[in-house]
């Protein structure tokens, strides 16, 4: 859609091809005007790994989102010369004379002021009172279904009550006193305990269901907090369905903006939590003999357990991350895959020599080779899993699960506890289905664009057709 | 803003000995794309864990017992549901991809 602003009218925006690795818009030819910067965007420095120093500017979109751009510095120096006075062929002209690693030229200064600054509304026309708001910008999160359950507001009136947990002493006692009352729990009262859970009334369970609830927002909670202790005030907390798992998710996409420490800080803030509410739990237990503290504890071990999986968008992956100062790594992954792909088939990708579309330092670019590497490998054996749980195990019970479904409906005497069961049971299958088939069908499209672009790359080598990129997205 | 940003700005708004001013027109009719001025948008991040006690439902059954999805339906050596009622469901309860039920009590996956 063309928005109707003189200054991006000029921008003319067209849909991204195959080969395509960001969105493409087509720069103007000309530009003349007064451009001024938005005021409600904000800027930082971006602590990530780089060839030069990088900012962040974070700028207010479409439905109360935002969009954050790594920008690198020399590039923000010529934002920063927009006053809404000068004539942008002036700042621009001055900018190439002034600043001499800008290392563009004016025509191409030019395309990145139309194409980026003023579409994305990093600046705005000066004569302009009411500015059309930004694009919205592609959604990136890998949860396809979400529910908000606590809002910024609510998050950061229950962070700020517990921001003292990351109080250094407290946080290496409390660390310390987690790995003691589970070294107790798995040492001494697992092994006497046999925790049968279809043993457990309809109650037990369903309380042992709340109180793993409880863990998962305790962890939760613990992302926000660190956030909130860092500066952030936009958190939020809810939950959704990735690929096959049901999760509880933190948007902690503020936490851009502060240091690699503190990300990291962040990310680990959730297992941290959800420890010492799992040891709580277990004290409980061994206080009231309440069986569902005691049933809750291994179910949050395992969850944590599970969310240190570096290759899947859990703690894991953004530990790696702020680690390593990677960012965007599974998009970047994606594309030191695909050139492999495309040189693998004699030709170069879209994306220069193919290994980052994002210089960075030796060191940091060989992490990301390993890591795609071994993510691929994963990636294989998660889709040979899945279609194994789809194929023989999902699809083959789904009908019983259906039928049961009318079954206790009709039974007599009708059981609330047990109808719920049936519900619930049937519901989170048809959630996994859903979500499997899903990343099922993401994935074969990735294989056969895959296989497209080789097949191009093939004729191409042969002379038949000329090659057009085609690294994609996987 | 840290001191390095301000002093790496502040050298870049040095006025440079030898600037060229480029004489060429501005103007941009070739495609433009982030990638070329090495800006990237950042990704969303939703920092994820999965709902154990969400997905115990996968082990309750219409009778309270749990049970224990296999690749034949049935847990090895168990001759049904009962054995994986201990400890077999643990796993399935974190993600419900138990297929795993091996021939110890406790499922050995994922």
């Amino acid at each position: 859609m063309r928005p109707a602003s003189p200054f991006v009218d000029l921008a003319e925006e067209r849909e991204p091809a195959d080969g395509d690795v960001a969105p493409v818009v087509r720069a103007p030819a000309a530009r003349v005007g007064v451009l001024r910067p938005n005021p409600a965007v904000s800027a930082h420095p971006f602590d990530a790994q780089a060839r030069e120093p990088m900012m962040i500017c974070e700028v207010p979109s479409a439905g109360d989102q935002v969009a954050r751009f790594a920008i690198p510095l020399r590039l923000f120096a010529l934002l920063e010369r927009f006053d809404g006075e000068t004539d942008t062929t002036t700042v621009i002209r001055r900018a190439c004379a002034e600043l001499p690693n800008i290392q563009h030229d004016e025509t191409t200064l030019a395309r990145f002021v139309n194409g980026f600054l003023v579409h994305r509304r990093l600046l705005l026309p000066a004569n302009d009172p009411a500015p059309l708001p930004p694009p919205a910008s592609p959604d990136t999160s890998p949860l396809y279904f979400r529910v908000p359950l606590l809002s910024a507001r609510a998050v950061n009136a229950i962070a700020d009550r517990l921001t003292w947990l990351y109080t250094p002493w407290i946080g290496w006692t409390l660390a310390a006193g987690v790995l003691i009352a589970h070294a107790v729990f798995y040492i001494w009262i697992l092994p006497t305990h046999a925790l049968r859970f279809g043993a457990l009334s309809p109650a037990t369970l369903l309380a042992t269901f709340l109180v793993a609830g409880a863990s998962t927002f305790a962890h939760e909670l613990g992302h926000a907090t660190a956030a909130v202790r860092g500066g952030c005030r936009r958190v939020t907390i809810g939950a959704g369905v990735y690929l096959y798992m049901i999760v509880g998710y933190a948007d902690l996409s503020e936490v851009w903006r502060l240091p690699r420490r503190q990300r990291v800080l962040a990310d680990v803030g959730g297992v941290y939590f959800q420890g010492v509410f799992a040891s709580l739990l277990l004290m409980l237990y061994l206080g009231t003999g309440w069986q569902p503290a005691l049933f809750a504890v291994p179910l949050a071990d395992v969850a944590i357990a599970a969310s240190i999986n570096p290759f899947l968008r859990l703690d894991g992956y953004w530990v790696v991350s702020d680690l390593t100062g990677i960012a965007n790594l599974r998009a970047r992954s994606r594309s030191v895959f695909s050139a492999w792909w495309t040189r693998l088939w004699g030709r170069r990708g879209g994306m220069g020599d193919g290994a980052d579309v994002w210089p960075m330092p030796a060191r940091a670019t060989t992490i990301l080779v390993a890591y795609t590497l071994l993510s691929s490998v994963f990636f294989v054996w998660l889709a040979i899993q899945l279609s194994t749980l789809v194929l023989w195990n999902l699809l083959y019970d789904y009908p019983h699960r259906l039928a049961a479904v009318p079954h206790e409906l009709t039974r007599q005497p009708l059981s609330a506890m047990h109808v719920a069961a049936v519900l619930l049971s049937l519901a989170i299958r048809t959630a996994i289905l859903v979500g499997i088939t899903r990343f099922m069908l993401t994935l074969g499209a990735n294989v056969l664009r895959f296989a497209r672009s080789a097949s191009d790359a093939h004729r191409s080598r042969n002379g038949n057709v000329l090659y057009t990129g085609g690294a994609g997205k996987a | 803003m840290t001191s390095d940003t301000k002093k790496a700005l502040a050298q870049l708004r040095d006025p440079p000995e030898s600037a060229t001013l480029s004489s060429s027109p501005i103007d941009g009719a070739a495609l433009f794309s982030l990638e070329e001025f090495s800006v990237m948008e950042l990704e969303e991040r939703h920092e994820m864990i999965g709902c154990c006690g969400a997905n115990l439902a996968f082990c309750s059954t219409t009778n309270g017992n749990c049970d224990c999805p296999t690749i034949n339906g049935a847990c090895p050596g168990t001759g049904g549901n009962v054995g994986c009622v201990d400890v077999g469901c643990l796993p399935d309860t974190q993600c419900g991809t138990n297929n795993w039920c091996g021939d110890n009590e406790f499922c050995d996956g994922p």
